[in-house]
């Protein structure tokens, strides 16, 4: 269950369909809803995939399912399909976070494109939760005593300064980091600051690159 | 002389005493009898209403009857010794004495044993026309002859005369100008072709108005004709024909030619102009189906390039594309439907087909403005005889004017509800509700005014144009305020 899914609601069926022809005959795993609040119900957040979404629905829009999804801290990339031309429409969705807006008919070149593009940025964002989920796993392994040592080292304190500030032997401090390292498993202070930076630091998802919104009608091959 | 002498003579004297009182008597007697004749013939010819004199040879009045009075305003006794000619204006005043002369002398006359017409002169000075009937007179032992004229004041008849000429002239000039055909006809004049109908309308309800009729000039060109027409009857009441007054209509036929086409050229414009306005909502209908033939397509070229798939997976492909070229075609087909030139088409149309047509040409424009239809369509509405494409344009304007009544609603409030029914016998009645701001209920009849718009841009001719159809339908559209919020227009068809 872990091949990536492309789940396509729209509530035109023919739309539904032929999308659904075209994503499985590059050999992708498809699920197509009508309705947004039926693949919500059905959505497992764990199945990895991206999301195909007509803007205009009704009942619940494309807008208001990405609202949603949000508010349940889902992450799937979301392409946005739409048979008007709506800019406005097509900001405001990609400045919350939409992966894609394209407006039909589009090249199905383009499409599948940003599909395969989505599904990677999918992997991208799981594997970076799994990272962070192991990294937490061992952070908590940390006591407050390491987790205080860890913090000064990061900060670039000698072991001397670490000890004096909290008020134990630098022996004590040197024992603390072997643990630390230990615990999280990171074998040079590189690697360490590496880590914790990136559990702690960790951006938002950037949007990839709109491929078609703005160029209304334009056919295009997109880049990278 | 004796004694008895004179006794004698006393006695003779006596006798002749006797005898001239007698005589006396006798004499007065007659004189008496006379004078009741005289008296009665006076009285007789006094009774006449028409002036009787008489004049003796040299124009010298002897006698006048009382009647003299009334008409020439002199007394008898004034006129009796003077000369008839006091009574005559010019110029028979200056001839009357020179006629009687020449008459005495050569006895020429064009006068006598005739009536003929002159003037008489009043005392007032006034003169008035006159009909005078003079005879001779010629009495016994008299050797001038007398002339006795009676005189008719036809001043009356005169001015009757002069009215029924006028009033007959006044009627001839409105007979001969009259721009209308005015005829009076007998029964076998009618054509057999118009006969039975002209005839059965005419004589069962005693006449027609405004009967229209084509008739056939001269130079061989139809005219339109209005006839207004009535019996002429018999005194016994037998049917001898008709009479009345044909008025040609040709021009005002063409005249209202000219106005439907008009008319129909401003809806043709008219239902442009909203394919125009609907453009992008028609353009996303188009999409759909020609999305889903390209996603097909272009999915089955893949698979047929790395030889993957089978022969029934692509046929079924196939079955989809073709049928959604067709959902196209249909669109496409029913747009050039909508915006088609030309004439009305009547043809029996089921009331329910024009409200899915119409919402599947606004059911993308309904959706991007959010707002939800809601169809309540009666089952078993019969059909009605009508042009589908008109109607379809009036069902959109109306629904069109709704979605713009609700574009400053809240997202969530807009509902445009269509409604069918029959409403009385044999009509059928379509509703278009929606929860926009209203319309004043004092006003509310304008907005069928031409020119007539809220909108910034609008023409302003929808309704009028919508409500001409429907009435040229046979039917009615109207418009009242909901309870809650919002207008219904309705419109009525006949079956």
């Amino acid at each position: 269950m872990n091949s990536p899914t492309v789940f396509i609601v729209d509530d035109d069926t023919a739309v539904r369909e032929s999308l659904c022809d075209l994503v499985q005959a590059i050999g992708l795993n498809v699920e197509t809803h009508a309705g947004a609040q039926e693949f919500l119900d059905a959505y497992d957040p764990a199945r990895p995939g991206c999301l195909v979404v007509d803007v205009r629905m009704p009942g619940m829009s494309g807008l208001a399912l990405q609202e949603q999804l949000a508010a349940r801290g889902v992450r799937i990339p979301l392409i946005m399909i739409t048979g008007h031309a709506d800019v406005p429409m097509a900001v405001r969705t990609m400045e919350r976070g939409a992966f894609d807006f394209l407006e039909k008919p589009f090249r199905a070149q383009v499409l599948l494109d940003q599909i395969q593009r989505a599904i990677q940025r999918d992997q991208q964002i799981r594997q970076q939760e799994r990272r962070r989920a192991q990294i937490a796993g061992r952070m908590a392994l940390l006591t407050p005593r390491e987790r205080a040592v860890l913090d000064r080292v990061l900060e670039g304190r000698a072991n001397k300064v670490i000890a004096a500030q909290l008020g134990i032997s630098k022996r004590t401090v040197e024992v603390h980091r072997a643990q630390v390292m230990h615990k999280l498993e990171v074998d040079s202070l590189a690697e360490l600051m590496q880590q914790v930076l990136f559990f702690r630091g960790l951006p938002p998802v950037p949007p990839a690159r709109p491929s078609g919104f703005v160029r209304l009608g334009e056919n295009h091959n997109s880049g990278t | 002389m004796t004694r008895a002498q004179l006794a004698q003579k006393v006695r003779a004297l006596d006798a002749r005493v006797l005898e001239l009182e007698r005589a006396e008597v006798e004499r007065r007697q007659h004189e008496e009898t006379l004078r009741e004749k005289a008296a009665t013939l006076r009285a007789v010819i006094d009774c006449s209403l028409n002036p009787v004199i008489t004049i003796g040879f040299d124009g010298t009045v002897q006698l006048a009857s009382y009647s003299v009075e009334r008409v020439f305003g002199w007394k008898p006794e004034e006129v009796v010794g003077q000369n008839v000619r006091m009574l005559m204006p010019e110029p028979y005043h200056s001839q009357h004495n020179e006629a009687l002369a020449n008459y005495r002398r050569t006895g020429q006359t064009t006068i006598l044993g005739r009536t003929r017409e002159f003037e008489g002169l009043r005392k007032n000075g006034t003169v008035f026309p006159c009909e005078i009937t003079v005879w001779r007179v010629d009495l016994p032992g008299k050797d001038a002859p007398l002339f006795t004229g009676v005189i008719v004041d036809i001043s009356e008849r005169k001015r009757a005369e002069v009215a029924l000429r006028a009033g007959e002239e006044r009627y001839r000039t409105l007979f001969e100008d009259s721009r209308d055909a005015i005829y009076i006809v007998t029964r076998e004049y009618v054509h057999p072709a118009e006969r039975d109908r002209f005839q059965q309308e005419i004589e069962q309800d005693g006449s027609v108005r405004d009967y229209e009729v084509k008739l056939r000039k001269k130079d061989e060109t139809a005219m339109d004709c209005l006839l207004t027409s009535t019996l002429r009857r018999a005194e016994d009441g037998t049917i001898l024909g008709y009479q009345g007054v044909i008025r040609d209509v040709t021009e005002r036929q063409q005249a209202r030619e000219r106005l439907r086409r008009h008319e129909a050229e401003l809806a043709h414009v008219l239902r442009l102009s909203t394919v125009g306005e609907m453009a992008s909502g028609l353009a996303h209908e188009l999409n759909q189906p020609l999305s889903a033939v390209s996603n097909h397509a272009e999915a089955w070229m893949r698979r047929l390039r790395s030889g993957a798939g089978t022969s029934e997976e692509l046929l079924a492909a196939l079955e989809q594309i073709s049928q959604q070229a067709v959902r196209a075609g249909e669109i496409i087909r029913h747009l050039r439907d909508f915006v088609r030139k030309g004439e009305p088409r009547r043809s029996t149309v089921g009331v329910d087909e024009i409200v899915h047509e119409v919402v599947a040409l606004v059911s993308s424009e309904a959706q991007q403005k959010q707002i939800t239809l809601r169809l309540e369509l009666a089952p078993g509405m019969p059909a009605v005889a009508a042009d589908r494409i008109q109607i379809e344009q009036v069902l959109l304007n109306l629904v069109r004017n709704a979605f713009e009544a609700m574009t400053e609603l809240e997202a969530g409030t807009r509902a445009l509800t269509i409604r069918t029914s029959t409403a009385a016998e044999e009509l059928v009645e379509v509703a278009v509700a929606d929860t926009g701001r209203g319309l004043n209920p004092e006003t509310i009849d304008h907005v069928f005014e031409p020119y007539f718009t809220t909108k910034a841009g609008g023409l302003g001719m929808g309704l009028s144009i919508s409500r001409a159809i429907v009435e040229a339908h046979g039917g009615r559209l109207w418009a009242t305020p909901n309870p809650d919020r919002g207008v219904t227009f309705r419109f009525t068809l006949a079956q």
